[in-house]
């Protein structure tokens, strides 16, 4: 353990720093997790070991993966009572903001608190029409067939150097089963946060949807700051069945040191429908491009961020299409803001494969840049092997101009309420498609970010 | 090396049209171009390439306020051709202009790649940049690689990228011929079209004709 600290610790556990094969076993021993579970996290290490960090994208060297703890386990056990849940965890989430008024909005409230899940409430209409919406680690205990039938399927522990990080240390997380039909009108939710310093989050989602069923799923998280540098990597894996739709909403607000490393993909079969709805504000380095791959024809996708850049921070992310079979269609709508100093890069990939014919696809970037010392950069890539497609990329880089200043302050507003009036128009088609509570929640944090800004 | 690297400087006040015709003689080489414009410099280039495994680099170095460059390409690549093209476009200097227009024709079993890049420094204030690459597919064997990328360090600008890529537009094709046109004439003007307003060299215009048919 660390040397002398000014407050104790009320972690009941926590594991080594660093990361070896005792360590792994240790966390699957702790979750009482079946031995497949064990063995694919062991394999996950090994391909985490031999594989390089990555050299492209946003600078890592700041980090160092043996230097995170990988998994915190709260004394607060789960709690299925909003008054059963501790003070302390109340407090938090009242200075996140978050009203406790939200909760009759909402199906269910997955709230990560550190690693586990230790407060969830998924209204009974739901249950009893054989909506599963728990913990990841519950899931495997009480689903496994389900789990085990798709689990790691969509992000393989290969993928990436973080997917095998996360595949061998994962902990938390939401695991979602709508059955086939159900479409689930509020949307889940589940907030996410890092509490312990130094400590590594790394929740793993799983979201099946079958035939004709709908559901919305929405991830808030935030953080209070820390000096060391803190990881969290996720993997999120979506199942899209024949017909079916998800969407899939994150806002990011971790604090300014978090390198934020997620990978999130999902599969869309027979006209299923797929919406990444990625809202980044917060974290050091984000690196976030979430996939979609339409499987089969029909299928639909579509990505819209924002990404907000302020000083010290990098916010790599993006979106990655990939066609696969006929009259698929997809969009992308990427919008960022970079002020302060901050750094704000969209990295893109549209893919159309060879027999993939009739695919329509638009992928639009428009980026806001606030001052000389700040940076934004865009770079897509699209790959069309297929000549009966209609394929565009288009991207715009500006300020907030001087005319349309002038025009509203000739209007009667002051000069800051102009300028946030022009940015909640650039970010409005993010801003429309999420929840009531988060789209007043994102005006207000804009309002504020423009108070401080000259521009 | 077979493939020399010409550069060009463009002093100040100075005009520049260039043009370059690349054809199957030039299989295998690398065609690098690279342009530094001083103070209110301009520069017209104009590329055409017909038909062959060539990679085209151009860059172009606004070095001087006020300086402007417009790169035009035209390329059509067809059996087994690939076709590799870079573009810079580096604004180092305040009120810079530069344009970047490429647009291809890919058949058969052609492929075509077309990295572009736009940096605006800090020192290009009130910058103009636009980079834009359009491809015609018509075959399915075909395969298009587009790779615009941007990277601005200033917030006094304009950029702008475009890339688009698809075959003949149905409709279009069937208004032509609905006016009693033959497909193939329909699609030679649709081409035609697709082409037209690029360029301003007379010799490279004579080339388009070709290019279609």
């Amino acid at each position: 353990m660390m040397s002398l600290k000014t407050a104790p610790s009320n972690y009941v556990f926590r594991s080594d720093k660093g990361l070896n094969k005792k360590i792994v076993i240790e966390i699957s021993e702790k979750k009482n997790e079946p031995g497949w579970m064990t063995d694919f996290r062991l394999k996950a290490l090994t391909i985490f070991e031999s594989m390089p960090m990555p050299v492209w994208g946003a600078d890592l060297t700041g980090l160092d993966p043996n230097d995170i703890y990988y998994y915190v386990k709260p004394i607060e056990d789960q709690h299925t009572q909003w008054a059963d849940v501790p003070e302390k965890i109340k407090t938090t989430f009242e200075k996140l903001g978050i009203p406790q008024a939200e909760q009759k909005f909402l199906a269910g409230v997955g709230a990560q608190f550190d690693s586990e899940v230790i407060y969830k409430n998924l209204k009974k209409r739901w249950s009893d029409q054989g909506v599963v919406f728990s913990d990841m680690s519950s899931a495997v205990r009480d689903n496994e067939a389900l789990v085990k039938k798709y689990f790691s399927t969509i992000i393989p522990a290969h993928d990436n150097k973080f997917a095998a990080l996360n595949s061998a240390v994962w902990s938390g997380g939401s695991f979602v089963y709508v059955p086939a039909g159900v479409r689930i009108d509020m949307p889940l939710q589940a907030y996410f946060r890092i509490d312990s310093s130094q400590m590594g989050q790394f929740e793993r989602t799983l979201i099946i949807a079958e035939p004709h069923s709908f559901v919305e799923y929405v991830e808030g998280c935030s953080a209070p700051i820390y000096k060391k540098n803190s990881l969290h990597s996720a993997v999120v894996e979506l199942v899209a069945l024949p017909e079916s739709h998800i969407r899939y909403t994150t806002i990011q607000n971790w604090s300014n040191n978090v390198y934020n490393l997620v990978t999130k993909r999902a599969v869309a079969y027979n006209n299923a429908r797929v919406e990444w709805v990625d809202g980044n504000f917060g974290s050091k380095v984000t690196m976030k491009y979430p996939c979609i791959v339409l499987k089969e024809p029909g299928a639909k996708g579509s990505i819209i961020s924002l990404a907000v850049a302020t000083a010290g921070q990098h916010q790599d992310s993006g979106g990655k299409i990939i066609h696969c079979a006929p009259h698929t269609t997809s969009n992308i709508i990427a919008k960022s803001i970079s002020k302060d100093g901050g750094r704000s890069s969209y990295r893109g990939l549209l893919k159309v494969i060879k027999g993939a014919y009739g695919v329509r696809s638009k992928v639009q970037c428009d980026a806001l840049i606030f001052d000389d010392i700040s940076r934004t950069d865009t770079y897509p890539t699209i790959d069309i092997r297929e000549d009966r497609v209609d394929v565009g990329h288009e991207a715009s880089i500006s300020k907030v101009s001087d005319e349309q200043l002038f025009y509203l302050q000739s209007r009667g507003l002051s000069e800051q309420s102009a300028r946030a009036l022009i940015v909640n128009g650039f970010i409005d088609a993010f801003v429309s498609l999420l929840p009531m509570e988060y789209a007043v929640e994102i005006n207000r944090l804009i309002a504020m970010e423009m108070e401080d800004s000259i521009g | 090396m077979d493939s020399p690297k010409n550069e060009y400087i463009i002093g100040e006040n100075q005009h520049l049209n260039y043009e370059f015709f690349i054809d199957n003689k030039n299989n295998g080489t690398v065609q690098y171009y690279c342009f530094y414009l001083e103070r209110n410099a301009v520069l017209r280039a104009e590329f055409f390439i017909m038909h062959a495994d060539v990679e085209l680099v151009v860059e172009c170095v606004l070095n001087g306020n006020g300086a402007h460059a417009d790169v035009v390409g035209v390329y059509g690549a067809h059996s087994n051709n690939i076709v590799r093209i870079k573009t810079v476009q580096h604004h180092r200097a305040a009120h810079t202009h530069s344009s970047v227009v490429m647009r291809g024709i890919v058949r058969d079993s052609a492929q075509a790649y077309y990295h572009g890049t736009i940096c605006v420094e800090k020192e290009a204030r009130g910058s103009d940049a636009s980079q834009e690459n359009k491809n015609m597919l018509m075959s399915n064997s075909a395969r298009v690689v587009s790779e615009p990328q941007l990277e601005v360090l200033t917030n006094d600008v304009r950029c702008f990228h475009g890339s688009a890529t698809s075959r003949c537009d149905d409709e279009q094709l069937f208004y032509c011929s609905a006016r009693g046109m033959d497909e193939k004439k329909a699609q030679h003007l649709l081409l035609y079209a697709f082409f037209s307003g690029l360029l301003v060299s007379e010799n490279l215009k004579e080339k388009i004709v070709e290019l279609i048919e």
